[in-house]
């Protein structure tokens, strides 16, 4: 007798690949053969992870089109099986699969790229973010030495093409403009009612930011800002997107030293 | 084991539904007449987040219990020891009043299949289940209930029925049994086996839960699909079930085309009458020999 192993292995073949070697081992009734048995299996294998490409990547859908996401879709499925126990993170390979198979538009990686982003900040760690007064509380002796770090849900997506407003006019189900080769960058982040929110950055702030994540104190991290702006601009940049950052919910309070 | 036995009745929780993201809010403002909810565990299986936050709040209302799809407990694979840390570290937050699984299959290899495929019903596969359930229970430090599956499929080889599999399954391995009713109609129609004596055949000591659920019926086969409302030959078949088994914590499973919540608390209601009306009419003798 075949043992439970090669059975379960003869079944996933057939979900996976069609492969028929199960078939044989299948009861077949009067009503229902044993093949159109199999068949709702291999059905809803396919429908599942479609329908999870496609809730996930609403966005992405809607900007190819029903025929195009399909076609995606089933190219997908078929290459990058789930090795997951969590369907969410069944499209985490996407934006690769897209860099690959679909480098003529190099647009449609960089949306599916910033769709994953929104759901990681989605479910991204809780930790406390700063209170709204946390500059006005802080000595002016405590600025250079003062020290952040990200929300866990900060994210810094840095994009070649206008990937964001394509995004944002499909969201309205308006008409996405045309692709072009645009750089910009975005904080993306979840706020204090848990709602998941972007905002583009100035190459400065992408400086400031990666600055504070590095754990650099407030004097550190000035230096890093010397390249963007003169030596007189700095405080009151700093002052300003510091207090916007700490309002949007996006930064917390250092972790432990690293000095 | 005589302690495990005897905590079924004490355990009763009522009628309960599950809880799903749409009705996150109203369940919360409105504190809807459902006596508990039961959740996806590996929905909340995540670092942190608005679905988090919402269960810890319905927590502080509400008794949960957490329901598991992806444990894989029939799979020749090795449990997956990163995921029974993740839910034994949900569990030690959420302190439900217990936790479920299936009595399935659903990756090998590290693919996954996302379904609930079933056993074939052999000695092997009994063996199989049965060591891998302990070995969960044992690291989760708590019983679990292990439910019973819709299958569209038997094995040739397959030495028992679902039932005699099923049973004896729950003893070997001492856990419970969520029996859902739906999937006992859904597989009784597609292996063309009675349902009655499936359940003349369960041990009413290990029924801890049972789920009710809608399906798709397309004649010659049906599919549990859960998009639609409990059907009538369902709610007779759970009249049975509550006359043989006595009251037991019962949910409505709604998984897909989720109407409003007041239209699913309706349907709870239902399952409560039908409960009460099959308790009424259940002759003390039925309710000893069963
Ligand atoms: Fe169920």
């Amino acid at each position: 007798m075949v043992s439970l192993q090669e059975r379960q292995a003869q079944m996933m073949a057939f979900l996976l690949n069609g492969d028929e070697q199960i078939a044989e081992h299948i009861s077949s009734s009067e009503l229902v053969n044993g093949n159109q048995r199999l068949e709702i299996y291999s059905n809803g294998y396919r429908l599942r992870l479609k329908e999870t490409l496609a809730v996930d990547h609403d966005i992405l859908a809607a900007y190819m089109g029903d025929e195009a996401f399909d076609e995606l879709a089933n190219k997908f499925v078929e290459s990058c099986p789930s090795q997951n126990k969590s369907l969410r993170h069944f499209a985490q390979t996407l934006p690769d699969f897209l860099v690959e198979h679909y480098a003529q538009y190099p647009q449609l990686a960089e949306l599916a790229a910033f769709e994953r982003r929104l759901l990681f900040s989605f479910d991204a760690a809780d930790a406390e973010p700063l209170d709204n007064d946390f500059l006005q509380r802080l000595a002016p002796e405590d600025w250079p030495i003062c020290r952040f770090s990200w929300h866990p849900s900060l994210q810094i997506f840095d994009c070649q093409y206008n990937v964001v407003p394509i995004w944002q006019e499909l969201k309205q189900e308006q008409a996405p403009p045309a692709p072009i080769e645009q750089r910009s960058r975005w904080a993306i982040w979840r706020n204090a009612e848990r709602l998941t929110q972007f905002t583009s950055l100035m190459g400065v702030e992408v400086a400031l930011l990666q600055s504070l994540a590095n754990g650099d104190n407030l004097s550190h991290a000035c230096e890093q800002l010397l390249d963007y702006l003169s030596e007189e601009e700095i405080p009151s940049f700093l002052h300003s997107r510091l207090q916007s950052y700490i309002s949007n919910g996006m930064l917390c309070l250092a972790k432990e030293s690293k000095d | 084991m005589e302690g495990h036995v005897k905590a079924v009745k004490d355990d009763y929780l009522g009628f309960g539904l599950g809880l799903r993201t749409d009705h996150f809010e109203e369940v919360l403002q409105g504190s809807p007449k459902v006596d508990w909810f039961e959740v996806i565990s590996e929905n909340f299986m995540v670092a942190g987040g608005k679905p988090r936050y919402y269960l810890q709040q319905v927590r502080e209302r509400y008794p949960i219990v957490m329901h598991g799809v992806s444990m894989s407990l029939g799979s020749t694979d090795p449990l997956d020891m990163n995921y029974l840390k993740q839910l034994k570290a949900l569990t030690d937050e959420i302190q439900p009043a217990w936790i479920s699984d299936h009595l399935c299959w659903s990756q090998l290899g590290g693919i996954n299949s996302h379904d609930l495929l079933p056993m074939p019903y052999t000695e092997e596969a009994l063996k199989h289940i049965v060591s891998n359930i302990k070995q969960a229970q044992d690291f989760l430090g708590r019983q679990m209930l292990i439910e019973n599956v819709s299958s569209y499929i038997s094995y040739r080889e397959s030495a028992m029925t679902e039932w005699e599999f099923y049973s004896a399954v729950v003893e070997e391995a001492d856990c419970l049994m969520l029996l859902d009713i739906n999937n006992i109609y859904v597989s009784a129609r597609n292996h063309h086996f009675d349902a009655e004596q499936y359940l003349a055949s369960i041990n009413p000591q290990r029924v801890r839960q049972m789920h009710l659920a809608g399906h798709s019926d397309y004649g010659d086969y049906i599919i549990d699909t859960h998009d639609h409302p409990v059907v009538d030959s369902v709610w007779q078949l759970y009249a049975k079930a509550i006359q043989r088994f006595g009251p037991v914590s019962t949910m409505i499973e709604r998984d897909d085309d989720i109407p409003a919540l007041s239209e699913l608390i309706g349907e709870l209601d239902q399952a409560r009458r039908i409960s009460a009306e099959a308790l009424t009419g259940l002759s003390v003798g039925s309710l000893v020999n069963g």
